[in-house]
């Protein structure tokens, strides 16, 4: 098992706990989301993965090294880096290429090999021509794009996206969708933190986290099956709104698959254009 | 006329070989009482428009005017609340409660209005009352969104400026700011918001601001928009166009889930009879 969390509290000096006793297991190459509202836990979960945070009690492993160990925080963030919802708060250079090298520089990989990790980089997220940018001038979607590129040029196992979509337009949320998709199919392990339940259809499992603990683990599919989804405030796609108004009108007879977009859109135009 | 740009063109890093040139030649009016969505891709130049709107950059060329002043003068300066994209740059308080008051303390309200100030506007965000006491950096992304926007609305501005006010915040958050912000607006508040939730936006603005490349690309009611053959469509307006695609005669130009629906219906119904 790639992540193992055991009976994980967790509280900020003074303050009531905020993560109250998580159990999770993450695989090798799976594409996990975590879900949930403002304020549930999410975020510090997430750096409760890297060792941004230790657990106050119970434990996490990573690759079997323990978070809590400070020789092991190296190689475990190593093998697994987040990207954070605000990206001007991990620019530490004057350009964007330079940025980029920062994380290989640190890990002491041979200068010829950090232009080239700088120039995949780059190209992964369509920032080549921006690589002589100061990055604080950038859009917040061009911005959100540097601190992934610079994450990937340390070629972690596992990459944590903590809600990174929130400055992006629809045009730049594709872009990071196809971007992380092709991670996946890389076999990289993506740990998604978002509230916006639209953006992780296709994820292989849904976490829900509520007032710090765990109350659904599944796929989306299932997840959607629940009938409080209102009262859990989950906002559910338009597009399955609809889709859910027509079946229960009895105007559309069948069940469809619900994990894609685009392919729940195309299924009921078929099946509306038959009528 | 209280917000007018005219001309108005601006560049980063002007006059060095990096310059950037973010917006050209702009033009357009916000009339009083009216909520302005401004639309556009990721770098079309929305939020550097708003910088000059509220004063903090000046444009190389042309003017921007609040009631007649100048952007950025001294004598518009109370009228105008402003958030950010990012609320950590406008939150600096020792607790949640200091932050919100700051505004209204420096605007020279009695200590006593100022409570009351600060009351309403974080009930007006939704913001806990029981994190008034806390730190303002202890709170999640979308608590310190939620903080930052009770301390703009404390000032009771005439004009709000608003630039991804939803981003981070979840489903309930989103909804109870959206309808309070129409609740505001209602009251006589100028309201520009920058923003990609269109569906939400819509069925609030009256007017839409499209950019595109730093030149406007639209500017009209949002029925308008709606018609108008841009990029950028709300997701049941793009399926209604998706099935006419496909052969199904129905109005394209819908934005929400109840309008689709009913659209549906009675086409499908239309449809039965027919073949009977």
């Amino acid at each position: 098992m790639f992540i193992q969390i055991k009976n994980v509290y967790f509280q900020y000096s003074k303050g009531n706990p905020v993560i109250k006793g998580i159990d999770l297991e993450i695989e090798r190459g799976e594409f996990v989301a975590i879900i949930g509202k403002n304020g549930c836990g999410k975020s510090t979960l997430s750096k409760l993965l890297n060792g941004l945070l230790i657990p106050t009690s119970g434990h996490i492993l990573i690759d079997g090294l323990n978070t809590a160990s400070p020789s092991n925080l190296l190689a475990i963030r190593k093998k697994a880096s987040i990207v954070f919802q605000n990206p001007i708060t991990q620019f530490v250079r004057t350009t964007v290429e330079e940025d980029i090298a920062f994380g290989p520089e640190n890990l002491n990989v041979p200068t010829d090999e950090i232009s080239q990790l700088v120039n995949n980089s780059l190209e992964f997220t369509s920032m080549s021509e921006f690589r002589y940018r100061e990055p604080k001038t950038l859009s917040g979607g061009q911005m959100q794009r540097t601190a992934i590129a610079g994450v990937m040029a340390m070629e972690p196992e596992c990459i944590i996206f903590d809600e990174v979509t929130s400055m992006l337009d629809q045009k730049g949320k594709c872009e990071i969708f196809a971007y992380i998709n092709k991670l996946k199919k890389i076999g990289k392990t993506i740990i998604y933190v978002t509230h916006r339940i639209e953006e992780v259809l296709d994820a292989d499992r849904f976490v829900h986290l509520d007032n710090g603990i765990i109350d659904f683990i599944g796929t989306p599919t299932d997840f959607f099956k629940l009938d409080d989804l209102d009262q859990m405030g989950i906002e559910v796609p338009e597009i399955v709104q609809l889709y859910s108004m027509l079946y229960n009108e009895g105007i559309i007879k069948q069940s469809l698959e619900i994990t894609d977009i685009s392919r729940l859109e195309e299924n009921l135009c078929q099946l509306l254009s038959e009528m | 006329m209280p917000i007018v740009v005219r001309d108005v063109t601006y560049s980063y890093s002007k006059g060095t070989s990096l310059e950037n040139q973010v917006l050209n030649n702009l033009t357009f009016k916000v009339d009083e009482g009216k909520f302005t969505a401004i639309l556009g891709d990721t770098g079309a130049g929305k939020s550097t428009l708003l910088r000059l709107v509220v004063g903090l950059l000046k444009p190389d060329n042309g003017t921007v005017l609040i009631d007649g002043f100048d952007a950025g003068h001294r004598s518009v300066k109370g009228t105008i609340g402003v958030l950010f994209q990012n609320p950590e740059k406008q939150l600096f308080s020792k607790t949640c409660y200091e932050d919100i008051a700051f505004g209204p303390l420096n605007l020279g309200f009695e200590k006593e209005d100022v409570h009351q100030k600060v009351l309403t506007a974080s009930a007006i965000v939704g913001f806990e009352q029981k994190n008034l006491e806390t730190s303002p950096f202890k709170l999640s992304g979308g608590e310190k969104k939620k903080l930052a926007l009770a301390g703009v609305l404390a000032m009771e501005p005439k004009y709000l400026i608003l630039d991804e006010p939803t981003t981070g915040l979840d489903y309930c958050g989103k909804k109870g700011l959206l309808s309070n912000l129409g609740l505001i607006h209602s009251k006589g508040t100028t309201i520009i918001m920058i923003t990609h939730q269109l569906t939400e936006l819509l069925s609030l603005a009256q007017d839409v601001l499209y950019l595109k490349d730093g030149t406007i690309d639209f500017h009209g009611s949002v029925q308008e928009f709606i018609e108008f053959p841009s990029s950028n469509k709300p997701p049941i307006t793009h399926f209604m166009s998706k099935l006419n695609e496909h052969g199904l005669q129905v109005n394209q130009n819908l934005y929400t889930v109840n309008e689709a629906f009913s659209e549906i219906k009675s086409y499908v119904h239309k449809r039965m009879k027919d073949h009977v």
